[in-house]
């Protein structure tokens, strides 16, 4: 089952330190994405549980994956499955 | 979208070898090509699609287990073929990060979508008998270099 989909972003893409990025307007709800917020980003078919980095003044966001045994993903899944 | 602020690190280094396979996780859709290289054209000035490519002894199925290790499905092109395709690979981030490239949004999709690649269903995700296994269209077979 794929859960919603709260920050849209291609999960190939990294910034120069080797974490993912998106962009905030990419948000379905941009005041969720802050610094250390855990959430679900990609797309419906290449999809990972994420914890926010960074939120740049430009929009750029910056997400590291967490490992799917990681407690805050099997949480966070767990409530939209 | 915003404007271009950020420059992009480049590592400096060659070119993969022609032969190494150039991979990106997940089917490749038009929609999600555009969208990325736009969003990088946004942040960092230049149109680019991210991939990862077989440099300093990484494997792609070794890539395709950490970096993509949440995709379904991996496609795999050859250096040599992107290149031969008129697109251009830069060191981008830090390795085995680099970005397709083309001056022309669409010609960079048109480009990447039209050049020879094999999707194969990713080893981490699959078991037994069904590793290498390729998506429903195409023939099964462990991907040849």
């Amino acid at each position: 089952m794929t859960p919603q989909i709260e920050l849209r972003s291609d999960l190939n893409a990294e910034d120069d330190d080797g974490q993912n990025w998106t962009l905030l307007e990419n948000a379905t709800n941009p005041a969720r994405v802050h610094v250390g917020a855990v959430l679900v980003a990609g797309t419906p078919r290449f999809w990972s549980v994420v914890r926010i980095t960074a939120v740049d003044a430009d929009g750029q966001v910056h997400f590291v994956q967490l490992d799917e045994s990681d407690p805050a993903a099997r949480a966070l899944v767990a409530t939209v499955a | 979208m915003p404007e271009a602020k950020k420059n992009r690190l480049r590592r400096g280094e060659a070119l993969p070898e022609e032969a190494a396979f150039v991979v990106r996780g997940d089917l490749l859709d038009p929609a999600v090509l555009a969208q990325s290289a736009q969003e990088t054209h946004a942040i960092y000035g230049f149109f680019g699609v991210s991939v990862f490519a077989e440099v300093g002894g990484i494997t792609w199925d070794k890539i395709a287990a950490t970096k993509l290790r949440r995709a379904e499905w991996i496609v795999l092109f050859s250096a040599r073929a992107l290149l031969a395709s008129g697109l251009e690979l830069w060191d981008t981030g830090q390795a085995p990060h680099y970005d397709v490239v083309h001056d022309d949004l669409d010609q960079l999709v048109g480009r990447i979508l039209g050049c020879e690649h094999r999707v194969v269903r990713n080893p981490v995700r699959s078991t037994g008998d069904a590793k290498f296994r390729d998506a429903p269209d195409r023939t099964a077979q462990r991907p040849q270099r």
